[in-house]
């Protein structure tokens, strides 16, 4: 059963700034994938870090399983929200198990070293991911995808309700990016929330059961992907020309495509 | 539609290479067999440790017979007829082993924070005196050596503003309620450079022929002048700290992602900062007002240890421990010994530890 | 922009010249004009000093004391810092803290104070020497001598002087003097075997180990009273360390437990510390009670100077063998001294404080530092 976040007129601005964001509310609960989309530079990463209690707002508040965030914790937070972030490859060489070992620390004492339980629970995590032969690795001997795997397992080694990813797509080869989502769906068949915030509509509309779109610092729109993943909201979100084509069987989904005047080759 | 293969095999299934798809754009780095075997290197290094401190007792300028030394040694535990001079006993006793037991305490001490610094400041070119407790502990001993002739009160004194240099560097760090690591660098720069000048303006005013002579003595590194009343006060506050760091070693670990990652992971990082800090300047304050200002240590057994174990401060700073305090017994062995006068130590560490450092660097990887 | 930088490079050029036509030579072809005269310093250099009224920075710290010895302080216009902060030199010459003292340690010479002040010349020693010479116009009168020079050199240094201040008679009286005392002493300590002579350590600085070894001018200085240097083996001139003046340095405490001295003599805390000290009080030194504050006068007596030549040798045979001296009070000699040599009348209690090592230097402000 997965853990919920509510967020009640949440609004962030950096000290002496404007606001990034203002008056956002919105609850994600029980299951499922929300992807949160927008342009570069809307927030959605500072809106997922106050999600995750890494950021504090500038009003508003949030609330994880109704008790307000900013009172908690970091151990009580992490036990329940795992985030995923865009970082590069750490320059220490420690190996691949022992960086997804690190997820345990919120279920350990200040005192306590890892047990054999949470070396288990790590081999799973990475197992989940589908990079168990990467255990033994120094993680400066991986590629940027495979680290992106490996922050993924790092999440979920933590146990958590609810799994925040920042753009875990973005840096990855088509292979690797098909092997994110996959596990993403995975895990929230098993019962897992996640928010993931993305730059590609097509992957809402693949792996998401519900969408936002945060753009111009509010909500433009949300619910689910058929809703808010229209033609007209994505030329309002990013100012780009898209089709939303229904493609049948065997893949029966519909898909979202650029399009560009440019673009346009007719056959002579 | 899934994306399952068609097979209906999943994707976790071991796979690999094809699993990542991409090759490994960095060369593959194989594990030295010091990383696969770490509970073996502690086990070594502490008989290393004893070797060394085994030699050490049986070296110095005053002849002790061998088997003299280890029926001194052993007439405190079990009753043996006494064979040997009072000064003998003395030169073992009062001298040699307390100076090995600072030598153990001063290496293992500096040579473990300076580990846990670099693990928390994610850089391996820092030392625990990077917050400014040396210079701080220098400005207290300085007053201390100006204002009377009492060791005590000297020693005292620096240790006391040892602390107060850190102390005031973490303040003045604070950006609301965090303590980021670049305010922490910065401060502790600031803080050393103040208390700096104030030592140098206490040289000024103190007569140029004693008590400056003594001020600049003093801060040179030295277990010359370590005793046993020293040891009973600074033995037990050093290896306190010294534990307090092993224990949350692993959790260091986590530091070194990064304040933002570590806090996502449930590490309340503020407050192992300042228990870092808190242990390592402890620690720190107290080597320097035993034995002065001896260099090096902290900033290159850390690095020693890593090519020997790995990043993992799980067996880096048990081996740090280990390391620092064969080290520093080792050359103040050399120190007192070479010479018919006594060489000072911050020399000797340099001159002993720096080949030593450079082979290593050519053998293995150098960086993390 | 061509244009612009040759005339900045011929500006620079000129700027150049014109510094080098600043340096400071040394009078070495100038003639003797009426009013002057000429001589020779202990480097062998030649400078021309007027015959009357001439002023002199004194830099140095055993040497400040002979311009007093030979009455001539008056014309010494920049002193050196240690000296004037000594207590007993402050008692002698109350005047003294309110001379300009440019010269704090060997190598620390503010010029801009010496400049200043603008004495005619400096007496100074090699470094400080370099230093006012590449600095200033002032001509120098370099002295030569170091950590290992014994009576010899003394003399020939006082004797320098005298002829430096035009006093040789007042030079010639100090030689009398300490031959004189060194007669004396070795007289009464003639007869005693080699192997009973006592043997006699100095251990300086708060660990008591800082000392002056065999290749040092403390040997001589020691057996003249009839004693021996206890590390008479070991070189302590080698390399000047920081932290320690040139000629001292550490040893080890194994080292003191081997030669196990007769008598030691410290500069920092209390004798008792020594007894109180799990490390020192086997030594027989501790044991019968002959640990002595290293006695200070007009300057350290851990130095070669005009004083400790005389009297410490004279204070240390007291102590090792008390019973070859016991008809005259070491105090009287002491007094007699600085009369005799000095001009300077000292009371008993005075005298007592020097043999005590209770004579220190005066800090915090109470010099006047112009």
């Amino acid at each position: 059963m997965g853990s919920s976040i509510s967020l009640e007129g949440v609004t962030f601005s950096y000290p002496g700034g404007s606001a990034v964001f203002a008056d956002i509310s919105l609850t994600v609960e029980d299951g499922g994938v929300y992807s949160l989309l927008g342009p570069n530079g809307t927030g959605k990463s500072t809106l997922l870090k106050c999600m995750a209690g890494l950021m504090a707002p500038s009003h508003g508040r949030v609330l994880l399983d109704g008790r307000d965030i900013a009172g908690m914790q970091p151990h009580e937070i992490a036990r329940r929200i795992g985030f995923v972030p865009q970082t590069q490859v750490s320059p220490f060489p420690f190996l691949v198990r022992d960086i997804v070992l690190m997820g345990r620390a919120s279920h350990l004492s200040v005192f306590a070293a890892p047990s054999g339980d949470d070396e288990a629970i790590a081999a799973d995590a990475l197992d989940r991911v589908g990079i168990s032969h990467l255990a033994e690795r120094p993680c400066t001997g991986i590629s940027g995808g495979e680290w992106q795997l490996v922050l993924i397992a790092r999440a979920i080694a933590q146990r958590p309700g609810i799994l925040l990813l920042d753009e875990p797509t973005s840096h990855l080869d088509l292979g690797n990016q098909v092997r994110v989502l996959d596990v993403i769906r995975g895990l929230a068949e098993d019962g897992m929330t996640i928010v993931v915030a993305t730059h590609f509509p097509d992957h809402a509309l693949l792996t998401s059961s519900r969408v936002a779109i945060l753009k111009d610092q509010r909500i433009l729109a949300m619910g689910p992907p058929e809703e808010v993943i229209r033609e007209d909201t994505m030329h309002q979100a990013y100012g780009a020309d898209v089709r939303i084509v229904h493609l049948g069987d065997p893949i029966n989904r519909r898909i979202c495509v650029p399009v560009a005047a440019t673009f346009r080759r007719g056959t002579p | 539609m899934s994306l399952k293969p068609a097979d209906g095999r999943g994707v976790h299934a071991g796979e690999g290479a094809r699993a990542t798809g991409t090759a490994t754009p960095k060369q593959v780095q194989s594990r030295s067999w010091g990383e696969q075997h770490p509970g073996t290197v502690q086990v070594l290094l502490l008989g290393v440790l004893g070797i060394v401190a085994f030699i050490a007792l049986m070296a110095g300028r005053y002849m002790v017979p061998p088997d003299t030394v280890i029926a001194v040694v052993l007439s405190s535990v079990f009753p043996i007829e006494e064979t040997w001079t009072p000064t003998a006993a003395s030169a073992v006793v009062n001298v040699r082993i307390p100076r090995i037991i600072a030598g153990l305490l001063v290496g293992a001490g500096l040579a473990v924070s300076g580990a846990s610094f670099q693990g928390m400041f994610r850089n391996p070119l820092v030392s625990s005196q990077i917050l400014g407790v040396a210079a701080g502990a220098g400005f207290g001993a300085a007053i201390g050596i100006l204002i009377s002739d009492s060791l005590v009160l000297v020693q005292v004194l620096s240790f006391v503003f040892g602390l107060l240099a850190v102390g005031a560097a973490y303040g003045l760090s604070r950006v609301r309620s965090t303590t980021p690591i670049l305010m922490l660098v910065l401060s502790g720069i600031v803080i050393a450079s103040l208390f700096s000048a104030l030592t140098s303006m206490v040289k000024y005013v103190a007569d140029p022929m004693n008590k400056m002579p003594a001020i600049v003595f003093w801060l040179l590194g030295s277990l010359n002048h370590v005793s046993a009343p020293d040891l009973m006060v600074l033995g037990p506050i050093i290896a306190v700290s010294i534990a307090g760091l092993l224990v949350v070693r692993w959790r260091i670990n986590v530091l070194t992602m990064g304040d933002e990652e570590a806090r996502a992971l449930g590490v309340n990082t503020e407050h192992l900062k300042l228990v870092i800090i808190l242990l390592s300047t402890v620690i720190t304050a107290a080597a320097v007002c035993m034995s002065g200002i001896i260099g090096w240590i902290g900033l290159v057994i850390p690095h020693m240890g890593r090519m020997l174990v790995g990043p993992d401060n799980r067996y880096l700073l048990p081996v740090s421990v280990l390391l620092g305090g064969a080290f520093l017994i080792a050359v103040d062995t050399v120190a007192r010994t070479a010479a018919p006068a006594e060489i000072p130590i911050g020399i000797l560490t340099a001159i002993i530890g720096a080949p030593i450092f450079a082979v290593l660097l050519r053998r293995n990887n150098p960086g993390w | 922009m061509r244009r612009v930088s040759f005339v900045f490079c011929m500006l620079i050029l000129a700027a150049g010249l014109l510094c080098c036509g600043c340096t400071t030579t040394t009078s070495g072809d100038q003639g003797a004009t009426p009013g002057t005269r000429t001589i020779t310093d202990m480097e062998g250099n030649q400078i021309v000093l007027p015959s009357e009224g001439a002023t002199f920075g004194v830099f140095g710290g055993p040497i400040s004391q002979v311009p007093y010895l030979l009455g001539a302080n008056a014309s010494v216009t920049a002193v050196t810092k240690g000296p004037q902060m000594m207590e007993m030199m402050q008692e002698m010459d109350p005047g003294i803290v309110n001379k300009p003292a440019p010269r704090t340690t060997n190598g620390n010479v503010n010029i801009e104070e010496l400049l200043v002040t603008n004495p005619g010349c400096v007496i100074a020693f090699d470094v400080d020497g370099e230093i006012v010479e590449s600095h200033t116009d002032i001509p120098v009168i370099y002295l030569s001598g170091t950590m290992s020079d014994g009576f010899d050199e003394m003399r020939r240094e006082i004797v320098f002087m005298g002829e430096v201040f035009q006093k040789p008679e007042r030079a010639q009286a100090y030689i009398n003097y300490l031959d004189d005392t060194l007669a004396f002493l070795r007289e009464r300590t003639a007869d005693i075997p080699e192997d009973e002579r006592v043997t006699v350590f100095l251990g300086e600085g708060v660990s008591h180990l800082q000392t002056l070894g065999g290749d040092t001018f403390f040997t001589e200085w020691t057996d003249a009273a009839g004693c021996t240097n206890a590390v008479s083996a070991i070189e302590t001139t080698q390399g000047q360390q920081e932290g320690m003046h040139s000629g001292i340095n550490e040893i080890s405490m194994e080292q003191v437990l081997a030669v196990d001295p007769y008598i030691i003599i410290i500069d920092t805390g209390r004798p008792a510390d020594l007894a109180a000290d799990a490390r020192w009080k086997e030594l027989r030194a501790v044991k019968e009670g002959r640990v002595y504050k290293e006695p200070t006068g007009l300057f350290l007596w851990s130095r070669p100077s005009a004083e400790s030549a005389v009297l410490y040798p004279l204070w240390l045979a007291y102590a090792a063998y008390p019973d070859r001296f016991d008809d005259v009070p070491l105090t009287d000699r002491v007094k007699d001294f600085y009369a005799e040599i000095f001009g300077y009348t000292i009371s008993d209690e005075q005298a007592q404080k020097v043999i005590d090592g209770t004579y220190g230097s005066v800090t915090f402000g109470q010099v006047k530092q112009s």
